[in-house]
């Protein structure tokens, strides 16, 4: 379990200001949603966060510490972890191999990992019976599963979740909410980002929203469903 | 359903000019190649034993340009770069295993213990091979990553020069016989035909190669994330997968590879040389680049392919045209065949298509 601290936080591609100083705090062990309509920088935050993007100005806080010096890959072993948008899984890879590149920089013994996978599987039941499969040919939601389950093999204390629900049918997007809610229960915390921001809202104890680069509303789920911009911004 | 007439006329239609000559162009082609190849046959000029050097000879030389053109399809695939100094790398390959077993050959090593002078110059081309390829990585290429894609081509071109000249400097512009090796001289009986021990050993020792380097690239760790940087560096890093250091290997790996095609090849033509890196170079890249750039099996087929188009095809149509010394000509068989295939088949035998599925 770790928390996440985000301090005005600036990001820019050339000229544009993507990210105009946003704050967040994700307390440990719970689920913290990030909505927000389309190129509202969502994405741009979490790649910011996990150290893909170059902060322009700012701090990312993990566990009360700076994570500025820290190169991107390393901060997977301090527990920091993305499930990229549009799932970015191997698709060359077999279930298996993409389930071992999330467990690549961990030095633990095989019965560990094992026991990790297994874990793993009986949360996505679904890729025990995949595991030999070339993963670019699974479906939307078993890539998705993969994809999270990939993530789930590197032992996060933090993961970042971008659009997981994106583009499942509705069945499987309330199997994707489900497995979320468990995976913090198993002691994860987990920041949401989420277009579907009232199913995102409901599961999460904390939630900002994400305005043209601006936290323009934060609160608790609850509050936030309620609120007139929330309705404004996604119900027109 | 429309017949087979209409079907012409409407693909008559809609034909453009390139087309036209496309169709044309493989009509030619194919039209010397199978009169070559009937006349030929009907002037057997060749024995079953030449047929079968031919065929072994176009084995042993295709090995060695599939070993050269892994390096090149590896580098590609992670990077989308081409690695012009890789030919050079090959052939600082080729001299430190020349140094080796001249250095067996003077204690006698090379008579006594022959298997073990044969390990020391594998060792020695690999380490040699892949430090230089290490070196390319991080003074041609490391430092122009983040700018335009022109400039490591550029760079690994530039390297290519000073490493052949430096080649130059240290080893002499001439040739440089390759130590001989007694314990694999003479020939051998293979189903009753005869062939030298070396080229034997050659094939034996290249396919070896191959299979250790895909159990790598399959089954190990470090494989597996070399075929995940392939695919999506960005994703590779949100796995903690160092990205710079999975390239490192790569290189590293091809180097070692291109120095095991440098010793094989001294082994064979018994003579190396400062500006072999350039052609052999050209033909592993071209091997790559006929399988299919940036995969793995296509450059080990494209690497046969060549080699076995030039070893047969002289004396299997050209000599039937009646060309006067159809061997002199093997090379621009090879290359025919090499833009044939890109004009018919734009990305190599099996390579897949170059569109980027993500934007």
């Amino acid at each position: 379990m770790s928390s996440l601290q985000v301090e005005e936080l600036c990001v820019a591609y050339g000229k544009i200001q993507a990210l105009r100083g946003i704050s967040l705090q994700v307390p440990s062990g719970r689920i913290c949603a990030l909505v927000g309509a389309n190129g509202a920088g969502k994405t741009t935050a979490l790649n910011a966060i996990c150290g893909l993007r170059p902060l322009v100005g700012g701090r990312v806080l993990l566990d009360g510490r700076d994570i500025a010096a820290v190169p991107p890959h390393d901060r997977v072993t301090l527990g920091l972890v993305q499930v990229p948008e549009g799932r970015r899984i191997f698709g060359r890879l077999t279930v298996a191999e993409n389930l071992a590149m999330g467990a690549f920089r961990r030095r633990a013994m095989r019965s560990e990992l094992q026991a990790d996978l297994d874990e793993v599987l009986t949360l996505f039941p679904r890729l025990r019976e995949r595991m030999a499969q070339l993963s670019g040919t699974l479906s939307g939601g078993e890539q998705q599963m993969l994809a999270m389950g990939r993530a789930m093999m590197a032992k996060p204390s933090l993961l970042l979740l971008d659009e997981p629900s994106m583009g499942l049918a509705p069945r499987l997007v309330d199997q994707i909410f489900e497995t979320v809610t468990a995976i913090n229960r198993l002691g994860v915390t987990v920041l949401l980002v989420e277009q579907n921001a009232f199913m995102a809202l409901e599961i999460a104890e904390t939630a900002y929203v994400l305005q043209s680069g601006e936290v323009v509303l934060s609160g608790t789920g609850a509050a936030l469903i309620d609120s007139e911009a929330v309705q404004e911004a996604y119900l027109g | 359903m429309s017949g087979l007439l209409p079907r012409l006329q409407d693909g008559w239609r809609r034909a453009t000019w390139v087309d036209v000559f496309l169709v044309a162009l493989r009509l030619l082609v194919l039209g010397i190649v199978g009169y070559g190849f009937v006349a030929g046959l009907l002037h057997p000029r060749y024995g079953r034993d030449e047929w079968a050097s031919f065929l072994v000879f176009g084995l042993v030389i295709g090995a060695i340009y599939a070993l050269i053109a892994l390096g090149y399809t590896m580098v590609y695939g992670i990077l989308r770069m081409v690695n012009f100094a890789h030919g050079d790398v090959f052939m600082f390959g080729a001299y430190a295993a020349c140094f080796t077993l001249i250095a067996c050959n003077r204690n006698g090593l090379l008579a006594t213990q022959p298997a073990l002078s044969f390990a020391l110059a594998l060792l020695a081309c690999m380490l040699v091979a892949a430090g230089l390829a290490i070196l390319a990585e991080r003074i041609a290429y490391r430092p122009f990553r983040r700018g335009r894609a022109m400039a490591p081509l550029i760079s690994t071109l530039g390297l290519s020069f000073v490493l052949e000249y430096s080649a130059r400097g240290m080893f002499g512009a001439q040739n440089k016989a390759f130590p001989s090796f007694p314990a694999i001289d003479g020939a051998v009986l293979v189903f009753g035909l005869s062939i030298p021990r070396v080229q034997l050993i050659v094939m034996l020792a290249a396919v070896l190669t191959m299979l250790v380097l895909t159990l790598v690239v399959m089954r190990t760790r470090m494989g597996t994330a070399m075929r995940a940087v392939a695919e999506d560096q960005d994703a590779a890093i949100l796995m903690g997968i160092n990205v710079d250091r999975v390239i490192v290997f790569t290189f590293a790996l091809g180097g070692a590879l291109a120095g095991v095609a440098g010793l094989l090849y001294g082994l064979v033509f018994k003579q190396i040389s400062f500006f072999m890196g350039f052609f052999l170079g050209v033909k592993g890249f071209g091997a790559a680049v006929l399988g299919g750039i940036g995969n793995i099996p296509g450059a080990m087929l494209g690497g046969f392919s060549l080699g076995l188009v030039e070893s047969l095809g002289p004396a299997l149509f050209l000599e039937g045209i009646g060309v006067a010394a159809p061997y002199q000509l093997r090379d621009a068989i090879a290359y025919t065949m090499l833009v044939m295939v890109l004009i018919f088949r734009p990305r190599g035998l099996l390579g897949e298509r170059l569109a980027v599925k993500r934007a």
